[in-house]
């Protein structure tokens, strides 16, 4: 396999929501790569689709009422919207793992952590009891876990947050996977175990050689994380860049217009008001003609109400969906 | 690695007061680990005297991989929740030599409540006298003496020593019959909750994991069970099965299974929403896994609390069917069946049916109080 490879290709992607007789676009035509060994950052306001592409890869988008309506997820030459459920399942955690947003509660309360982790392994590897003790103590060792064998017998109460989220880490690596999904894995934690837990994820993509989906809505994590960004909004892909493209020379009025509302310490006018993106994000039931963020966009032009733009290559692996480069 | 040095034994703030125990913490450990492990001493409350701050360091500190320096200062904040003493905010739970199950917390709080403690000494004299039957009961309670009957007891001019509560029409002791009477009782209880709790929290299970149509013909099927008078739902049932006993506990059994159902289905509804449902899934597991190996332990706590409470119905329910001839047929000691012998007899011999109902009095009141105690005590937001 070559280092370069493609390990996830999305093209096309369309997840649809059915709802009362509504259709809610959460991911419409998102195409996305992933290289092996890398780690792309999938930013996004809430609600964009960041989770339900995650949910898609692994075959966790809710049906009903959510469906796939189109598109092909290839991972390592095979495309998973074609596979049946039972391979599928094989593939889950052990080639794609995920990391969730909350360690309070995607850890199971009546299973000591050891068990939780343990089970992944004992699915996918068929390992002895005793075999798959011995490979959570090295997991747990692996994350900086402290005292990793007594840690084992501990029940997700007993830990804090930080703690659970470096378990369900260690979860999410046990069986080696190629690609972990991360979705938000710091949001719910405060900054300093944030930047330990950022730290250890890197660390670890290294040793293990994964790659890595990093969904979250700070930028700031972004840029410390990934060599690949895609911003999406309201369900598409708006700019596609490496990180120091992204953050450097920003072609897209969103992205331009996201990076401006950070608020820079020591910079700006005493008593002057943040700047902010005016307007909300449309509704996924009722989305706008043309350009999705026409009404917010202060580049607009009247082509932008009427004409749906597509995504415009400035340099190679940077492309953006505007019709400025139209 | 770790290294926690010996110190002196802490004492907990009050148990009880703020203790952080949930349903699901109650089961998260097995507790006869917890009893096996703590030392007597520690289950017990005690003042907070034994903290002095100082005792504090003893604290988890390095961690592979990370700066020493760095992970000093971190560690400090880390790997371990506050727990209940106000004076050891921040120590370790685990690795914390005074941790307590809250299992403890939980049996301390069933303790205090005097009302609990009642209904369980009540449940556990039935228990005792149904395991120890043959040994002390007087008489046998199916042979009778014919120079013995209907004797009041023992306080009335009539009475003997012999028959403490007197004897039935056919010189029966009645203290016997009532001994044996609660094996009986207690079994109908056990088997017929048993059959129901099996159905029912599968039924449930089911139709609160799978949802859609699965749900609608659990649940409507249940509906229409519920919709009868229970009673008169078990008669019918009694009724095509034939009397007797066993056929009694099937019935008392069937007509519970909705009770279970629908429990068990409000509970997998909420829990299968939450995060460990879907990280489950993301690693693989089979739906049926994650049912029975994942959320359904986390059902379990309203379950038991009704299964207590359930316990005093099925006796109360299998005394009825017994009383109207459909359960245990005579001579079985059985207290509904007493009654209904008595009943004939009850302007001259009122002893031979109130003593079998103040035993079913009893026992259901002894489940009644117990059940309320364990669900005040499992369930944190009916404290104080």
């Amino acid at each position: 396999m070559g280092e370069r490879e493609h390990l996830l290709e999305i093209r096309n992607l369309r997840t649809h929501f059915f709802v009362r007789g509504h259709v809610a676009k959460a991911v419409d035509d998102v195409d996305l790569t992933i290289q092996s060994g890398q780690t792309l950052g999938l930013v996004g306001e809430s609600g964009c689709g960041k989770s339900v592409t995650a949910h898609s890869i692994i075959g966790l988008v809710p049906q009903p009422p959510g469906k796939i309506v189109g598109g092909r997820i290839i991972f390592d030459g095979t495309d998973l919207l074609e596979l049946p459920e039972a391979r599928m399942r094989k593939i889950r955690g052990h080639w794609i793992s995920m990391i969730f947003q909350e360690p309070m509660t995607s850890l199971n309360p009546v299973y000591s952590v050891g068990d939780q982790v343990a089970e992944v392994i004992r699915l996918h590897e068929g390992l002895s009891r005793r075999e798959a003790q011995n490979r959570v103590i090295e997991m747990f060792q692996l994350v900086g876990i402290p005292a990793a064998e007594k840690r084992t017998n501990d029940y997700p109460h007993q830990m804090s947050g930080g703690m659970r989220q470096r378990v369900m880490i260690a979860m999410a690596l046990a069986c080696h996977p190629k690609l972990m999904i991360a979705d938000e894995p710091t949001t719910a934690l405060d900054v300093t175990i944030q930047a330990q837990i950022l730290e250890l994820m890197n660390k670890l993509k290294e040793e293990t050689r994964a790659s890595i989906l990093f969904i979250t809505h700070n930028l700031g994590v972004i840029a410390e994380m990934a060599q690949y960004v895609a911003v999406m909004y309201a369900g598409k892909i708006m700019e596609y860049a490496d990180v120091k493209t992204l953050f450097g020379q920003p072609k897209h009025p969103y992205t331009v217009a996201l990076l401006h509302s950070i608020p820079v310490l020591g910079r700006g006018v005493r008593g002057q008001r943040l700047s902010a993106i005016s307007g909300v994000v449309p509704s996924l039931l009722n989305l706008p003609a043309g350009c999705l963020f026409s009404d917010r966009c202060p580049d607009a032009f009247s082509d932008c109400l009427r004409v749906e733009p597509q995504m415009y290559e400035l340099d190679p692996n940077h492309t953006a969906r505007c019709l400025k480069y139209a | 690695m770790t290294v926690i040095s010996s110190r002196p034994l802490v004492g907990k703030a009050g148990v009880g007061s703020k203790a952080k125990c949930t349903w699901a913490t109650f089961f998260s450990q097995p507790f006869w680990k917890a009893v096996v492990s703590t030392p007597r001493d520690r289950r017990l409350p005690r003042a907070k005297d034994g903290c002095n701050g100082a005792n504090h360091a003893h604290l988890p500190r390095s961690s592979p991989g990370l700066n020493p320096q760095l992970s000093d200062s971190l560690w400090g904040g880390t790997g371990r929740s506050l727990r209940s003493c106000s004076s050891c905010r921040g120590r370790s739970v685990t690795s914390d030599p005074e941790y307590r199950h809250p299992f403890f917390d939980q049996l301390e709080q069933l303790r205090r409540n005097k009302t609990a403690v009642a209904g369980l000494i009540i449940i556990s004299i039935f228990v005792l006298s149904a395991l120890l039957a043959p040994i002390i009961s007087p008489h046998d309670p199916i042979d009778g003496s014919l120079y013995d009957q209907i004797k009041p007891p023992i306080w009335f001019t009539m009475g003997t020593t012999k028959h403490i509560l007197g004897t039935d029409d056919l010189g029966r002791d009645i203290l016997s019959r009532i001994i044996y009477g609660a094996r009986v009782s207690l079994a109908v209880a056990v088997v017929s909750v048993g059959i129901a709790f099996v159905f029912g929290s599968l039924l449930g299970a089911f139709a609160g994991y799978f949802k859609g149509v699965v749900d609608n013909l659990i649940m409507r099927v249940m509906d229409i069970l519920l919709a009868f008078p229970h009673i008169l739902m078990a008669i019918v049932v009694v009724a095509y099965l034939g009397p007797g006993l066993r056929n009694a506990m099937i019935a008392i059994g069937i007509i519970y299974i909705p009770r279970y159902a629908r429990i068990v289905r409000a509970s997998v509804l909420e829990e299968s929403e939450k995060d460990y449902v879907t990280a489950s899934r993301s690693i693989g597991a089979r739906d049926l896994r994650i049912l029975f190996v994942s959320v359904f332990p986390n059902c379990l706590a309203p379950l038991i609390v009704q299964t207590t409470l359930g316990f005093a119905s099925a006796i109360l329910d299998a005394a009825a069917l017994s009383f109207l001839g459909l359960g245990a047929q005579p001579p079985t000691p059985e207290w509904g069946a007493m009654i209904a012998m008595g009943r004939s007899h009850i302007l001259r011999a009122w002893w031979v049916m109130t003593f079998p109902g103040i035993a079913i009095l009893l026992a259901v009141l002894g489940f009644n109080l117990f059940g309320d105690g364990l669900r005040d005590a499992l369930d944190p937001r009916l404290r104080d």
